[in-house]
Parts: structure tokens; sequence; C-alpha cells
């Protein structure tokens, strides 16, 4: 880490990184005092702006479907399905990320990625200029085809072994043919085979995409078994069953930067007062740490031990960077189908899991360069290298910084100022109760209803309207002048208030999971 | 108008009371303190496995004193110890001595059989059935294994440690099955696989077949007749596959692409995978006899085969086998003509004869189904031990390594309470290559490897009671 | 030990082959003693050495020291044990003859509230399914309506018989299938709300219906009481609960998961009706609360899968024995059609299993004869070796529960009825078959 030095962007360049640079004289200045330069951060699995076109229309026989209904589009290009000006991916720059390493959606060789600088084609520019030459990977995954040929997992893996014979065989039969054309067959046109060659002889990675542990032993045994050159291994939640077999394979690993839902120590934890992990439990049995001793003769016992194996799934899923990391396996981040805006929490999240931040950085920038062989272009802030920089208000991974600008080879993007979430005064006096009337505002406008919240201080309780529904709150707290609860929309997911009361406003945000986090505001009704 | 907090349109009404109603502070507390063990727990181990499950490579070593030992292939001895070195038996005798750091299990009034092997099983599977093809024989059940399916755990506290998984039977050719070992604790697919077990492919006979395509989607096969025919035509195109590809190679041509189905097939004419074949009905049995006689097949096991008493002589003189239920019948119309007597009566004419479960639950005690055949045909202690152990080895064609305790073998091992034929006796210990993997004493709630934080806690679907091949879930 | 029970045990089908070669079966009547016998009498005991005298369909004397009269045919039963014919507290016998065949299925009616649907009415006298189950020595069974709230009336029969009628044994319950808070199975994607919401509409629906039933009860004894000859109004429904609105019929509550079961005990309390807990899978978890209410049990199939995959692998089978040892009266059942005859077993797994939580052998067997007589309302009847009783009881090589048993001789309400079945038909024809017929067929 440097301090105070500046740096200097030219043509989508940086041309200097030096503490007393000379500022040529027609660059905009951005005063840098307090602010932090990180390198652009490269996202190694999105589909932020890809389009998913619609499976053809298929009524045919369902046991021999064509490839294309069956999943099998190796030839299938990326760069012909983005969209850089998507909302997703904008929201994905705004976290800090320059560039992504795009896929394509459905199928079991769902097609080509390829990384692209996250900005938009300058007006001289194609659609197809954001992309980096030579950047192709081909994805693979276990995904069946609805209702054909093949459905199971099972039957997808035995569609890509016989894949990837052909496709050794077809080429075979080319070189044979080149060889000696009046002694070969003549070799015929396979965009399949073409879309492989690549990959088989070792110039382009297999990037397979496993969405569970099962999964992902299955990407690796089989990929094994087809002799891929160059496997990377995505999107696994909880790595650690599969940790073993990638150290010993020197397969690199792409996390998934969604994170399961926190789970809250819940509804059984709100009304009591914890007792120390160490203690016995109350009731006479002693719970100690060996669960062989737990006996469910309690359903509420139980529900407690399904909702802590729910968190230590959560945890898992947290975790997973920090074991990579201990493990020494070469691994990035993938966006998958996170939300752009929950990003820098979930890494937050990680990092408090035990992924150092160091870690963390290495795997955004170089780590992540060097998956996609890049690193001679991106990951660093250094002399040469395509000007991909986030600059920040401090630590990165600070719950307080705001990312500032996000510069995408040399082109700025000025962030607006984040929602600030409510952090309170703690030592401030005012009320909660009353009957309030709420707005929070989402993409699709604003949403209205009534909230009421009645009790003492300390045994706060209420209901939200949503949409003519009435759902209960639950784990009503104020502490200063900060409110937080959370209530689940029938049917729907669970939303987490918090934010500030002054008189009768109250400012602050409504989270919706994966749906995402929306300003909401609320104003008291006169009694 | 989507709006965020309209995202339950569909589910309105007020919230249960259940829901609503204040837990009692005691049961709360006790359910926390769980949480809270559980989590520490999970925090030490994230990976869920507990820690004293030994890794699928583990060979154990173990002397288990003063049994009665049910070889099945030479007897039953008395008082007899047997120790174990490296997962293997290694001495049968009385009197033996435990090498330095072995441990000794005293078995005093206890009996050892070999593990049991389940010919016919489903469980451990992510799928079953790709019934989108009426010939499938290219999928193979090694890519849907699931490590993690607490049945494992079940069935091995009923004495059980090698199961056949196989494919379904919406299809006339499934695919390929597998034969594993239950190494509980693992949660890498390939730590379950049975070294060196042959290849073995599903066929499938009758109303399933017929059901699924005839019926279920307008092509053959629709009948019995068709089904034959659906053999003859797959197999021919396999013979025809296979020459092409040697013609290829003896003419140094490049190999024509490979078709994954027609090469097991081809594998299947020249025995190279043996034939399981799902049946009921006599008939059925001997079309594929004959189907197989024609095209040179000579090793076959026909599953469920509750018609196969009919035809005993007939598969004697083939030299075939049956895998059979003790007792399930009129579930459907194709073993509406069943008798329980039907593995005895397969027995006495010859025919090498296992009973399987086809069941999570079944599995669990294959004992007491072996023991059936005592009261359905009067078979002996070791006729009907055999049945769960050496025939369904011998079906798997992985006899040479288990189904018997004989020095030399797989140290799977069963160990009862009581004779393991009588319906009073339970299992103490289950060893797998010499490792325990289920101990009586050590049990307790909640085994399970890896936690599904979706799952519902109450599984209802055990509450149904209805007996049907589980052969068909369509998945 | 056991190689002289095969021997006994082989013997015995050879005698069982002379008698099924007839190709009826036949049924005999008349007076009996059963000599030299062990008898598990389960109400008062086992008598060794002794002997059971039927007369008229009843058990006329039983004892060690009682002689065979002269006119009884004399059953030698030297080195055999007699035991009261068992009783299954639920299956769909009778009413379901091949499950995939939906035409020979006759467990469920249409509609959500059919109490006056009769079990008795379907039953098939001629279901093969009812040979190859009393030979085993399930003499009785209750045969249940399936599907929907009040699918029916259930109906005790016991298993010989030309007419639904001649089966009948004396015990009718109307069965409740209490409304289901949880998930009905994996395949059940509805949302918390969807569920929450059926159970609330299905706990409504009953107490409307049993309201109607109360309503339609006070006019019926008012219009007794007032001697009119004016005809009740047509409420089949009604009708169908007067009984057990009276305490003149058992109901039968199926509830299984334990939250169903909490709430069917708070219900059958509140309505005040003699009831039973069917199924109860999870009544282990809840088994002092069951105890209290003094609520009966008939559970099975004990061989079932537990409901959770946090329980222990043995929860099922240790259930009756939980139940038990809180002080619930506990009975089972195979809630099975075609393979009702491996109640015995289910009795046997519920003693290996339950023997840690003090269920005895004994135990198990008065769980599948007395106890089930006792909750039908049939114990002065059936469910023992007693003076007076029925005679519905059969003569075994062994021990009743175990499989390397066979059971030679078999009385139901003093019939004497053969060994005989289509399963073993099929053995004695095939199990030497090639002699007896080898045709060679022409060549195709």
């Amino acid at each position: 880490m440097l301090d105070r030095v500046t740096v200097i962007v030219r043509d989508g360049r940086i041309v200097a990184v030096d503490e007393d640079a000379e500022i040529p004289f027609d660059a905009q200045i951005i005063e840098g005092d307090s602010l932090w330069v990180y390198a652009g951060f490269l996202d190694l699995y999105a589909r932020a702006g890809v389009d998913a076109p619609d499976a053809p229309d298929y009524d045919g026989d369902r046991g021999d479907p064509p490839r294309e209904v069956a999943g099998i589009v190796p030839d299938r290009d990326v760069r012909t399905l983005y969209d850089p000006a998507d909302n997703a991916v904008k929201a994905l720059r705004e976290a800090g990320f320059t560039a992504a390493h795009l896929v394509p959606k459905d199928g079991l060789f769902a097609g080509m990625g390829a990384v692209a600088l996250l900005r938009q084609p300058g007006r001289a520019e194609t659609t197809t200029s954001v992309f980096l030459p030579q950047t192709e990977t081909a994805i693979a995954q276990i995904d069946g085809a609805r209702g054909v040929y093949p459905a199971t997992p099972m039957g997808v893996l035995s569609v890509m072994r016989e894949t990837v014979e052909n496709a050794r065989r077809e080429m075979g039969s080319r070189e044979a043919f080149s060889r000696d054309a009046s002694r070969a067959l003549r070799p015929s046109y396979s965009p399949v085979m073409d879309a492989l060659a690549p990959v088989l002889a070792g110039d382009r990675a297999l990037v397979f995409h496993a969405d569970s542990w099962l999964n992902a032993h299955r990407a690796l045994r089989v990929t094994d078994e087809m002799e891929i050159p160059q496997t990377v291994l995505a999107g696994v939640p909880d790595v650690v069953p599969v940790l073993e077999k990638l150290r010993q394979r020197g397969v690199p690993f792409i996390a998934p930067l969604a994170l399961p839902d926190t789970v809250a120590a819940d509804s059984l934890a709100r009304e009591i007062t914890l007792p120390p992990a160490t203690q016995a439990a109350p009731g006479g049995v002693s719970f100690v740490t060996d669960r062989r001793t737990v006996s469910f003769r309690d359903t509420d016992a139980e529900t407690g031990a399904l909702t802590a194996q729910r968190i230590a799934s959560v945890q898992r899923a947290e975790a997973s960077p920090a074991r990579l990391a201990q493990a020494e396996i070469a691994f990035g981040f993938g966006s998958f189908d996170a939300k752009g805006g929950d990003v820098r929490d979930n890494l937050r999240r990680m990092v408090e899991a035990g992924l150092s931040r160091e870690d963390a950085l290495t795997a955004l920038t170089t780590g992540a360069a060097e998956i996609v062989g890049l690193e001679n272009a991106l990951g660093t802030v250094e002399r040469g290298k395509l000007a991909n920089l986030v600059i920040t208000t401090g630590d990165y991974f600070a719950d307080s910084t705001d990312v500032r600008f996000v510069f995408v080879e040399g082109v700025r993007h000025e962030i607006e100022a984040r929602k600030k979430k409510a952090s309170g005064d703690p030592n401030a006096v005012v009320t909660a109760t009353g009957t309030w009337t709420y707005s929070v505002t989402t993409p699709a406008g604003a949403q209205t209803g009534t909230l009421t919240i009645t009790g003492e201080a300390g045994d706060l309780s209420g209901e939200i309207e949503t949409d003519g529904d009435v759902s209960p709150l639950n784990s009503v707290t104020l502490e200063g002048d900060l409110i937080t609860f959370t209530f689940t929309i029938q049917g729907g997911p669970d939303v987490s208030v918090s934010g500030t009361i002054s008189g009768d406003e109250f400012e602050g945000t409504a989270d919706v999971g994966s749906f995402g986090s929306f300003p909401m505001t609320a104003t008291r009704q006169p009694e | 108008m989507p709006r965020f907090l309209s995202l339950s349109r569909g589910a309105h009404g007020p919230r249960t009371t259940a829901s609503r109603r204040v837990r009692r502070p005691s049961s709360v507390a006790r359910g926390l303190a769980v949480a809270l063990a559980l989590l520490l727990t999970a925090t030490a181990s994230p990976a869920q496995t507990p820690a004293d499950l030994p890794p699928a490579s583990a060979r154990g070593d173990v002397l288990i004193r003063n049994a009665t030992v049910h070889t099945v292939t030479n007897g039953t001895l008395d008082n007899t110890d047997v120790l174990v070195r490296d997962g293997k038996i290694d001495d049968i005798g009385q009197g033996l001595s435990a090498p330095r750091g072995v441990e000794v299990v005293d078995a005093t009034g206890m009996h050892l059989m070999p593990g049991i092997i389940d010919a016919h099983s489903h469980i451990a599977l992510s799928s079953v059935n790709e019934a989108t093809n009426p010939i499938v024989a290219e999928v193979q059940m090694r890519d849907a294994l699931d490590p993690s399916d607490v049945s494992i755990y079940r069935a091995l506290a009923g004495g059980t440690t090698t199961a056949h998984l196989m494919h379904g039977s919406a299809n006339p050719v499934g695919g390929e099955n597998e034969t594993i070992k239950f190494r509980w604790g693992t949660l890498d697919p390939d730590g379950l696989l049975f070294e060196g077990a042959p290849r073995t492919i599903k066929f499938a006979l009758g109303e399933n077949p017929t059901r699924v395509h005839g019926q279920g989607r307008g092509i053959r096969p629709r009948t019995r007749m068709g089904i034959e025919q659906v053999y003859r035509e797959a197999f021919t195109e396999a013979q025809m596959y296979r020459a092409e590809q040697e013609a290829a190679e003896r003419e140094g041509r490049p190999l024509p692409p490979v078709n994954r189905r027609l090469e097991t097939l081809a594998d299947i004419l020249s025995g190279d995978v043996l034939v399981h074949s799902h049946s009921y009905r006599a008939d059925e049995i001997l079309m594929l006899l004959g189907v197989l006689q024609d095209f040179g097949v000579d090793r076959v096991t026909f599953q469920h085969a509750n018609e196969a008493y009919k035809v005993a002589p007939e598969l004697a003189a083939a030299g075939a086998s049956a895998s059979v239920f003790s007792d399930w019948w009129s579930y459907k119309f194709e073993v509406y003509y069943s008798s329980a007597y039907n593995a005895a009566v397969l027995a006495r004419n010859g025919v090498r004869t296992s009973i399987n479960s086809d069941d999570a639950g079944m599995i669990r005690h294959l004992y007491h189904e072996a023991a059936k055949t005592q009261r359905y045909g009067g078979l002996t202690d070791d006729e009907a031990l055999a049945l769960i152990t050496i025939n369904p080895a011998y079906q798997l064609g992985i006899d040479d390594r288990v189904g018997s305790i004989e020095e030399g073998k797989d140290a799977d091992l069963a160990l009862f309470t009581a004779h393991p034929l009588s319906v009073y006796a339970t299992v103490a210990k289950t060893y797998v290559d010499g490792i325990a993997r289920f101990d009586a004493e050590r049990d307790g709630d909640d085994q399970r490897l890896y936690v599904d934080p979706d799952d519902e806690i109450l599984d209802t679907s055990a509450l149904l009671v209805r007996h049907e091949d589980g052969c068909m879930i369509l998945r | 030990m056991r190689s002289l029970l095969l021997l006994a045990a082989l013997a015995v089908t050879l005698v069982g082959t002379a008698s099924a070669q007839d190709p009826a079966y036949r049924y005999e009547t008349g007076t009996y003693a059963i000599t030299n016998a062990r008898i598990e009498t389960v109400t008062n005991g086992t008598i060794e050495n002794g002997t059971v005298v039927i007369r008229d369909g009843a058990i006329e004397a039983v004892g060690a020291g009682v002689s065979a009269p002269a006119d009884a045919v004399v059953i030698d039963a030297t080195g055999h044990t007699v035991y009261p014919g068992l009783i299954d507290g639920g299956t769909r016998l009778g009413l379901a003859e091949i499950g995939a065949v939906a035409v020979t299925i006759d467990t469920d009616e249409i509609g959500d509230v059919t109490p006056q649907v009769e079990a008795l009415t379907a039953v098939n006298p001629s279901s093969t399914h009812i040979p190859v189950t009393r030979v085993e020595g399930v003499t009785h069974a209750v045969t249940v309506p399936q599907g929907g709230l009040l699918p029916g009336t259930a109906a005790l029969i016991h298993l010989v018989g030309y007419s639904p009628d001649q089966m009948f044994a004396g015990s009718r319950a109307i069965v409740v299938n209490f409304p289901q808070s949880g998930r009905r199975g994996r395949w059940d994607r509805r949302t918390d709300e969807a569920i929450a919401k059926a159970t609330e509409e299905a706990m409504k629906k009953l107490n409307d219906v049993w309201d109607e039933a109360v309503a339609y009860a006070r006019i019926d004894s008012a219009r007794t009481a007032s001697g009119s000859s004016a005809p009740m109004p047509y409420q089949p429904e009604a009708a169908a609960l007067l009984p057990v609105l009276r305490g003149e019929m058992l109901l039968m509550v199926e509830a299984n998961a334990a939250a169903d079961i909490r709430a069917a005990l708070e219900w059958i309390e509140d309505k005040n009706v003699r009831a039973v807990l069917t199924g109860a899978a999870e009544g282990w978890r809840l088994a002092d609360e069951i105890a209290e209410a003094g609520v009966p049990v008939i559970t099975g199939p004990v061989t079932g899968l537990p409901t959770r995959g946090s329980d222990r692998y043995s929860r099922a089978y240790e259930n009756a024995a939980l139940l038990h040892a809180a002080g619930v009266e506990v009975a089972l059942r195979t809630n099975e059609a075609e393979n009702v005859r491996n109640l015995p077993f289910q009795a046997g797994f519920a003693a290996a299993y339950g023997a840690r939580h003090g269920f005895t052998r004994e135990d198990a067997l008065a769980s599948v004869t007395i106890v089930p007589a006792r909750i039908l309302g049939v114990a002065d009847r059936i469910g023992s070796i007693e003076v007076g009783k029925r005679a519905s009881l059969f003569v075994a090589t062994g021990d009743a529960l175990e499989p390397s048993t066979q059971v030679t001789h078999l009385f139901i309400e003093g019939v004497r009825v053969p060994i005989d079945s289509r399963h073993i038909r099929l053995y004695e024809e095939y199990l030497d078959r090639t002699p007896a017929l080898a045709l060679p067929g022409e060549s195709r």
C-alpha cells in the first residue's frame, strides 16, 4: 500500500503511480485527499446484462431432441447476448467491478464466456469492443433439459462425455484429412467441435459451474475423465466438502458473491437471555457439544436445532472463501445471480468470517486476473495497465466507506453516495409507539401503508400493512433513536427494517434479502 | 405493477394461530441451548462430518471374540474369534490373541454374520430414472450418488454394508448401476465405490416401461411383444456399431463418432456388463432369457421376478439368477399371482437367489426378510442367510470379496445381539472394511452428515404406507 | 433347537399339502380338543402341557388338567403352542385387491365427509388376501376406509365367511382423518400460509359436521321423547355420527405428526367422545400427554421409517414401546392390505427394539390380541384364550412372532380353517414342477 500517491491515467492506461508524479496540464484532477485507490475488481462469473434466449419450442421425440433443446450449445457466444447498458452491470460497477467474465446461462455446454470491461462502448466502438480478445472460456454445468433428454444429472454427464469424445475424434479426422485428404473422410462443419477444440487443446479453460458440493464432486470427476487440461470450478456455496480435491488437483475456484440470507437466532432467542455457551442448559439436560447426547423429545429443541443448522449452513457459506485462502487454492469471486448492491455487504460478511482483507483483495484483483490470464492488463495499480480503478472514501471492506469513483479503462464513473445505513444516536430519547404512514421507494415505484407499533420500551411489538395484508413485526428494538424490526411478507421474503426516529419522522432502509435494499420513510400520525 | 412488498400475491389470510402461540420459556431455552450446542459443533467442524468417522479410505483392525459366527459358506462356528487386519478378515478360530493395539470386542452371546448385501436399492441417489428415452444404456448411477443420504446410516443399522444402486424401471434399458459400500462418513461420492465390482446394467420388462413409453407417450414399447423387439433392435444396432468400429480400427481409419449408448450395449454383448432385469411375469422372464441367449449373453439376474418360481427349472438350466422380494405382491396386476414361497422354490430348484429391498425402509431389515423364507418354504439357516450375503454377492460379481466370513475377504461384518434370523435380533455393530460404521452404543439423534437447511423437519412421506416397486421415481 | 423346529416345520408343510390338494377350501365345525399344548392365554399366563376344548364355536375349557371330551376331534399339539388369533388394528383388508388397478380398490369414496359409507358393505369375502393372511394366525382385522376427512365407518372382521355380514366381528368405528397441519410430502409445494389456511378450513369443516350431528342428535332425542312418528330429516352423515355422539360407537382419529396428535387430543377432549388415536407415528414425542388424556393408540406399521431425518433410526420401531412405557394402551396395526400377514413380525419388531424401554415379548403379543380387543370393545369375545370366549385361535410350532415358526392349525369363530392359500397352492404346484409338465411345444 502506498500513501499520498498520484495516479495518472491517460487514454485508458495508467501512465504513472508516483509520490510526486508530474500532473499533465490537460488532466482532470480528482483531489485524492483521504481517498483510497484500488485496482478495479474482476468478476469471474457474471450473468449481468446477459440475455437468456428462450429455449426453442419443441414437441418432437423427447428422447432425441435437437442439440439446442438438449442444451449442447458450446458455440453460443456470450458476446452476442450482452447488453452493457443493463442496470445489473451498473450495480456491479458501483460495487467496484471494472471487468467481468460474462457467461451465458442455460445448457450443459452453455456456451462461450468472455471477459468484458464494464463500461459502455464509446461512440466509435461496436458493442463487442468492450470484450477483451482471447479471453474465451467454455461453460459447462449439470443442467438437465426440461422434460427431454438429458433430463437428469446422470443424463447430462453422459452427454458431456460423449460430446467431448466426439469432438476429439473429429479433431483427429480433420488432422488426418489435412495430412492426406485422399485417405481420410471429408470432415464436416461442426460448430460444437469448433467450440470445444480449443478447450481440448488446452488453449481455453472449461469453467464448470456446480451449484452444490455434490455436483462439484461430479464436475471434478467428469473433467478428470474427459482429460480437460484446464478446469475452473465455479459456484459451490459451501466449498469445504470439495476443498481437498480442489487442492490436490490444483483447480482454481470461483466463489459466489451471493450468500444465503442471514438467519437470526430467531424467535426462540428473542424472549430469553442467552446462557453462556459453556453453561449447562436449563431444564436439567446437559447439552454438551457432542450432539449425540442431544435428545429431541422436545419439538422446540428440534426447531432450535434446525435453526442452528440453518445458521451453521449460512456460516459455512460465509467462511468458504476463508477456507479457500487457508488451503491456498487459487480463487476469485463471481457475482452469479447476486445483486450488485449486495456484493459489498457479502464481502464484508466473508471478511468477518475469517477471510483476510488482503486475501479478499487478491481474489478480487490479481488472483482473479491470473485465473483468466489477464495479469498483465488487470489487477494492479501499475504503470502500463488498463486504467481500471476503484476510488473509495476509505477501506473498501469497512461499512462506512463509500465507493466514489470507478474508472473503467480510463472512463470515469462517479458513484452516487449510497443511502447511509442508519446507525443512530444511542443517547437520543424518542418513542416509537403509534401509527405510522410509511413509504418504501423501490425501482418499481413507491409502496405505502400503515405501520403500528405498540407496547413499552423493551417490549415493543406491532404490525405492518403491506398490500392489504397485515404481518406482525418481529424483534422490534429501539436503542436510542435507532429502531429495527423484521417481518415476513405473506408467503414472501423476510424484510428487515432499520432506521432512526426524529420527532414524528422515521428514515431508514428496508432490506428485502436478495431483492435488494430500499429507502424507507415514515410519518407518525397524530393521535 | 409489481412492487416489492407485493411479492407474495395469492397468499392471503391471517397467520396461523400456531405460529403466534407463545412458547413456553423453558422449552424455548432448551431449544436455544440445543441450537447453541449444535452451533458450536458446527463451527468446530464446518463440513458437519462427525470427527469420529474415519475417511472412506480407512481400513480397520479389530478382534471380535467369542461370537457365534455364521460364515454362510462354511457353516456356523460357536464361540469363535474373528481377527480383522487392515480391513480384511485375517484369521478365524478359537482363542486368537489380539495383536498390539488392536481393539478387542467381546461378542459373547452375540452372532456375527457377513455384512448384508442388497442387490436392488435406490437409496443414496439424487436421480433414478432418465425416463426420456426407452434405451439409455449410457447413463450411469455413479453420476447420481449422494453419500449424505441418511438412509445409508439406517441401512447400516440393519447390518447392510453393500448395495447395488440401480436405475429405475421406466426404460427397457435404464443405464449402468453402481455397487457401493456403505462407508458412511464421507461426502465424496467416489468414497462409496466398491472398487473392482463389475459393471452391471438395469433392464426393465412389463408394466412399467410399457406404461411410461407406450401408454404415456405413444411410442414403443406399449406391449410385452414390443419390449422384445426393442431389445432385439438395440442389440442388433450395437453389433453393427461394434463391427463398424472394429473395421475402422483394422483398416487404420479414423474412428466413427462414439455412441456411448451403443458402446454400452455392445459391452453387454461381449460379456463386460452383467444384466439385471426388472421383471415379474414368467413369460417375460423367458422372453428375455431367449433374447439374451440369441445374442450370446449368458449372465443375467432377474430382479423382483415375482413369478420366477414358475420357471425355476428354466432359470436353473440357463444359470440365471433371481433377486426377489420376500413377500411383496398384489400392488399391481403383474404381481397378483405371486407367492411368498418364491425364494424357497427358486433356491430348492438350484437357482442362485437373493432377497433385496428396493426400498429405504426394507433395506434396514433384510435379515428379517431372509428369515421369512423359513416360514415360507422352510429354508435352513445357511440357505436363508445366503439369500442376503453370498448369493447377492455372486449376482453382483463380488463374491470373491464379500458375502461370507472367510479369511482374506473384506471385513464387512454385522454383529447381532441374537440369531440374525430371529425377530428379536438387533444389530450391535456393523463393520465396513473393518471400520465400525454403525455402533448401537454410539448411536444418537440426528446422525445426518450434511443437513440441507431448506429441509422440512417432518418428512411426512414416511407416514404413507403403500407398497410399490421403488423403481418408478421419475427423476 | 432351531433345526428341530425346522424339521417340525417341514413335516407340517407336508401335512398341509394333503388338505390343499382339495380344490376348494373346506371348513369344518365340531368339537375339538387341542391336547398336550403349550398355551399362551395372554390374559392368564402360559399353561404348559394343557388342553383347549372348543365346542359350539366357543372355548369350553382351558387348562393343564383338562381332558379331551369323548366326542372331540383330538389335535395332539405336543411341542406346539396355542395362541389366541391375532387382531390387526388397522388394514384395508377386503377393500383393496390390486394396488395399481383402481377398479379393484374400494377404500376411497368420493367426498370429504362420508361417514355413512360402510367398510363392511364392500369387504370382498373372496379376496385372495384373506386366506393368505389368516394362515399366519391373523384371525381378525379392522378394515378402514381411506382418504378425506370422514371417509367412512371401519369394521372389525374375522377372516372367514361367505358374506360380509358373516365376517362381521362386532365392532365398528367412525374414522376421522384429523386435519394435517404439516406438508403432505416433499412434493407438497404449498406455502406455509396456504397449508395453515387449508388446515383451518378442514378443522372448520370437521367442527361444522360435528355441530350438525349434535343438532341432529338433539332432534332425534326430542322426537323419541315426544313419541312423534314424524320421520327424521334425511341427513345420512349426521345419522352415521349419532352412535358416536351417544358413546355407543368408537371414533378412530388418525393423526401422525406430533402437532396433529396434540390438536387431536384437545379435540377429542372437547368433544368428549370415546376415541382411539390411530397412526400416531410421532406418538413417542408426546407419550405423556397421550397417557394423561387416557386415549388408547393403534399404531403401526412398526417397520415404518422415522418421520424426521433427525430421528434415530429406531424411532418407528420403538414407538409402541415408548407409548407403553408412558402408560398408554397400545395396539398395533400393519396399515396394509395384502401383507397383513406380517402382523406377528411387526409385534416381534416392537418387542426387539422395545426391550430397552421395558416392552416385553408378552406386551407385544398383547398389543396384537387382547389390547386391540379391549380398544374395540370385543374383549369379552376375543383376544385371549379363556373359557367362554369365541374360539379364534391357532396352533404354531413355536413362538408365534418368529418367522421360523409355522402355523399348523387354525380356528376362527370355532370354524376349523384349512392351512391353505393361493400362495401355498402355487408353492405346492411349482416346488417340483418339471416332471409334472414337460410339454415340448412346436418350434416357432
